[in-house]
């Protein structure tokens, strides 16, 4: 697929959840499956990464990107599919096993409040994995290279002693973004590092991103929904809907010849200071739960192109032009403009 | 040094920013109950050297000196300051000794139940699944019993068991044992329901991420940031089980009465208050109230003192 | 020329400190702005610089220990801050719309959406249920909520995100009010949902006649959805003009470092253009200008004195170096 070897290959991914609320009125359908009460998260699908690229996932709330992360980094086995790690399948591996693989991979939160432990003080926050993986190291030998890192991602050592109540959004983030580079990672993966930030701290986490990747030789794999960050700083991009990637390519095709009409859509709705929205176009509806057993495209109900195939048949990733993969039925007879009107949807 | 060390050396630091004892003198109330407190421990501790008198003592007792009234009244004897019992015993010693014995029996019922509570709430909160549902139903089955019948069962089946001598030597182990796995469920279903909620939450995704054992997080992760509603319920446990015991030793189950308690004072001296002997019962039991309620003011101020928002308050 | 709908002078908030020793600091510090008839303002500002609590003050609904320390707010001829609870609570709802941020806590529960909706509009207008729930299926169908009648009977966790922020604008134009005060309305949502719920809450106003106060910490989504702008730093405003002139010749460093900041601004790959530090804490204020240590065009006399906003409407910025009347280096975009 590219000419880099592959540092992470997911292939064929699955995972579905049983919905919450749902048990409470079993006594109404006593006889039914439990198939009509699972979720489907993630439904067949597939992915690439190159060591030292930055592979951005843009998809919206419910589209799985949290669930992916939690099956990328270990937090939860998938049911059916493979995740492998420079060639070697790390999923479904046990505690001990996937130890070694622990220090490899390391995950940036999106909420940076949540993401610290509320009653450890910055400096303990980042000296505890330390001592952890390395207990001959003394005391101060931990603590000395703790605030390198701290130095590292530009936080000044007298805040050290502060609890994570008493820093700013953007210092919080950093420490977790220095918690997660004290083991020495070699890719990191980061749900949304930025939602959760104002304008202008955004712009100093990316630029600390793009420095430790090139510093460190870091891979990422970021998960986000503001467009435009994305755009600064991708290699490729992948965009997700319910479960599945609708399309995959490099960060100049996808936003100058988007193929997907989600694809579109999405670019069309997504915030812009200079440019007006005259034929801003919308996606009614909103993303709606897959169930397990659903045929046909995820988009088939928003999606104005839809016709009789996308009812019946999930389509498949096609490449439609190197190193550029689309699944839909139209493609790749699909309109190459960027702007597409979508159509309101149609209400019963 | 390992991250074990690490975080016991954090926790003095992390204790000291609490800023506990400057809240403390910020809230009267809480203050005066904890200096009270204080006082009563203190006394309690003291006990063997500042009584007067040894209770458990038989040679020290006359019967002639029954029934004699506290020094404000007529006919007191000034030996005996708060007065003498039915049988002779000096009440304030009495008073002294049932005040060690009461708060020997709450602290170590409650940290019995503390940590059965604690281990059995902490793996069935991060575990759930069969561990969850076995230690609930078990907290369940425990709970449908009143723990005082349940108590009282027990000790009164031991005492005819053993025969008196002997459960003279163990009562207090004893009730400390009943009462102590009396409550446990308390502990374990509040911080099974924290536990659940801090489960969810980033910070354990992050250290799993990090590849911590599951041991290690709940220790130094999950339970420091759900351990302040369990030291409330631990105050106010003392409370309890002391208010139990007394209860007990009331009705003649609990402590012996050679071994002064002071709901065994009370429960003895009742049948003299109608002759006037007010004393018996009445200065036992106030002493009683005084521990118990000065043990739930500080509970309760315990309970906002602890909010973590108050860690690292510039003073 | 006709008084404004909302006028706010000068206005000073402080948080009573738990500590019965310390001083309070004031968290707002002088804030002056108008609002005008159907006027739609957007106040942006990041997280610290005091929007929240600017749109709390004015409908006081203060939910810590804040207090209006001085100043006035002006609506519609009233004096807010002079009026006692029970003549401020007519006025909230009924001429006072608030659209909060978090579409899954603004709505009860465990109230139906026909509940709620019904609630709100009976406790201010004296109609029966029917006509009151025939006001509510309007409103419904105007913020475009398909099968109202449906969804009257249903319970907030039974609505997507995007239905939920639409019930809770439709809450908001139930009584029709004449200032709708929305305090980052789309931040919790996706970015379709926040495009639709943005042009359909614009829209709503517009046609409505019903003023707007749009808090958001991202200038790029009100760019087009507002008349004037107003930025916000640490507690004062420091900008204020049209939209498009503020966008396209923003004045103050703050702003265009704003501006700079966005990635669109910059090519991929290349670095962003970062306002260095972040927004001082309530104790670092003083008699300067806030922004001092974080400029790059600071000079002496910011940090001796405080600039002041000119007075007249219009385009203006609070900053020493244009009322000196001199041009920022390399301030044009």
């Amino acid at each position: 697929m590219s000419s880099t070897p592959a540092l992470l290959e997911i292939s064929n991914l699955h995972k579905s959840y049983q919905a919450p609320n749902q048990a409470h009125h079993w006594w109404r359908n006593p006889l039914s499956t439990s198939d009509a009460n699972r979720i489907q998260a993630i439904n067949g699908l597939n992915l690439c990464i190159s060591i030292g690229e930055t592979l951005c996932v843009v998809g919206e709330s419910g589209c799985g990107k949290s669930t992916l992360a939690s099956l990328v980094m270990g937090l939860e086995q998938p049911d059916q599919g493979h995740i492998s790690y420079q060639g070697k399948t790390i999923s479904g591996l046990k505690h001990k096993h996937r130890q070694e693989y622990r220090q490899r991979m390391q995950m940036v939160f999106q909420d940076p409040y949540t993401a610290l432990n509320p009653r450890l003080t910055v400096l303990h926050a980042l000296v505890e994995p330390l001592l952890y993986h390395q207990p001959q190291l003394n005391r101060q030998n931990a603590i000395d290279q703790a605030m390198a890192q701290l130095l590292e991602v530009g936080i000044d050592p007298a805040l050290a002693q502060r609890f994570p109540h008493q820093l700013s959004g953007g210092q919080r983030q950093r420490v977790n973004i220095a918690r997660a580079l004290m083991v020495q990672p070699e890719f990191i993966v980061a749900d949304e590092p930025l939602s959760a930030l104002d304008v202008s701290i955004q712009a100093q986490i990316l630029n600390l991103l793009a420095e430790l990747q090139q510093q460190q030789q870091l891979t990422y794999l970021i998960f986000s929904h503001n467009l435009a960050a994305v755009e600064h700083m991708a290699d490729r991009v992948a965009v997700m809907y319910e479960g599945q990637i609708c399309e995959i390519a490099s960060r100049e095709q996808i936003f100058n010849q988007p193929q997907h009409p989600y694809t579109q859509a999405l670019l069309a709705a997504s915030p812009q200071i200079y440019t007006a929205p005259n034929n801003r176009q919308k996606l009614v509806g909103d993303v709606p739960n897959r169930i397990p057993t659903q045929q046909g495209c995820s988009l088939q109900d928003r999606c104005p192109k839809a016709f009789e195939t996308c009812r019946h048949q999930t389509p498949k990733a096609k490449e439609i032009k190197p190193k550029h993969w689309v699944a839909c039925h139209l493609a790749p007879n699909l309109i190459t403009q960027t702007q597409v009107i979508l159509e309101p949807r149609k209400l019963p | 040094m390992n991250a074990a060390k690490y975080h016991g050396h954090h926790v003095w630091r992390r204790f000291r920013r609490q800023q506990l004892w400057r809240q403390l003198k910020a809230n009267k109330t809480a203050f005066v109950s904890a200096l009270i407190l204080l006082t009563l421990g203190l006394l309690a501790l003291l006990t063997p050297w500042i009584s007067p008198f040894d209770p458990t003592d038989m040679q020290q007792q006359n019967i002639m000196d029954a029934e004699l009234p506290p020094f404000w009244q007529l006919g007191n004897d000034s030996r005996f300051l708060l007065g003498t019992d039915g049988l002779g015993r000096d009440l304030l010693s009495s008073i002294l000794y049932g005040l060690k014995n009461s708060l020997w029996v709450g602290f170590w019922a409650v940290i019995l139940q503390f940590i059965l509570g604690t281990s059995l709430g902490l793996c069935a909160g991060y575990f759930g699944g069969w561990a969850d549902r076995l230690i609930m139903s078990l907290a369940d089955f425990q709970l449908t019993f009143s723990s005082l019948m349940l108590a009282i069962l027990v000790l009164a089946i031991t005492r005819a068991a053993m025969g008196a001598h002997d459960y003279h030597i163990w009562s207090p182990w004893l009730l400390v044992l009943v009462l102590g796995l009396a409550d446990w469920p308390q502990y374990a279903r509040t911080l099974r329901a924290s536990v659940l909620a801090e489960k969810h939450k980033d910070y354990i995704a992050a250290a799993q991420v990090l590849g911590y054992q599951s041991r290690h997080i709940m220790v130094f992760h999950i339970l420091p940031n759900t351990l302040s509603p369990l030291l409330v319920i631990a105050t106010w446990q003392i409370a309890h089980v002391i208010l139990a015991e007394a209860a007990l030793s009331f009705l003649n189950i609990g402590m012996p009465y050679a071994n002064p308690s002071l709901g065994g004072l009370m429960g003895a001296g009742f049948e003299y208050m109608l002759s006037g002997v007010w004393w018996i019962a009445l200065l036992p039991g106030l002493a009683l109230l005084i521990l118990l309620l000065s043990i739930n003011l500080v509970a309760d101020w315990l309970r906002d003192a602890l909010d973590p928002k108050n860690l690292g308050q510039r003073p | 020329m006709t008084s404004p709908l909302l006028k706010v002078t000068d206005l000073h908030v402080n948080f009573i400190s738990r500590w019965p020793n310390e001083p309070s600091v004031d968290v707002l510090r002088g804030v002056c702005f108008e609002l005008n008839r159907g006027e739609r303002v957007a106040l942006v500002g990041e997280s610290g610089a005091g929007k929240s609590l600017l749109a709390t003050s004015i409908i006081q609904l203060f939910d810590s220990s804040a207090r209006i320390r001085q100043g006035e707010v002006v609506f519609e001829g009233q004096q807010l801050t002079q009026l006692n609870p029970k003549q401020l609570r007519k006025i909230r709802g009924r001429r006072i719309g608030m659209v909060f941020q978090d579409p899954m806590t603004n709505l009860n529960p465990s109230l139906t959406l026909e509940q709620q909706l019904l609630e709100c509009i009976l406790s201010h207008r004296r109609i029966s249920r029917a006509e009151a729930r025939l006001v509510a299926l309007h409103k419904l169908r105007q913020v475009h909520i398909p099968a109202p009648e449906a969804r009257l009977q249903q319970y907030p966790h039974q609505l997507s995100a995007g239905q939920r922020q639409r019930a809770t604008i439709a809450m908001a134009l139930a009584l029709e009010p004449t200032l709708i005060i929305a305090d980052e309305p789309t931040s919790a949502l996706d970015v379709t949902m926040q495009a639709e719920v943005m042009s359909l809450l614009t829209h709503l106003c517009h046609s409505n006649g019903v003023a707007l106060l749009w808090i958001t910490h991202d200038l790029s989504l009100v760019a087009h959805a507002s008349d004037r702008c107003l930025i916000m730093y640490a507690g004062q405003i420091v900008e204020q003009g049209p939209t498009t002139a503020l966008i396209n010749d923003a004045q103050h460093p703050y702003t265009q470092g704003l501006i700079k900041a966005l990635p669109q601004m910059s090519k991929p790959g290349q670095s962003l253009f970062q306002i260095p530090g972040q927004m001082p804490v309530v104790e670092e204020l003083g008699h300067h200008c806030a922004f001092a240590k974080r400029c790059e065009f600071a000079h002496e006399v910011c940090w001796q004195q405080a600039p002041s906003m000119p007075q007249d409407s219009g385009h203006q910025a609070s900053c020493h170096l244009l009322t000196a009347s001199q041009t920022l280096a390399g301030a044009k975009l």
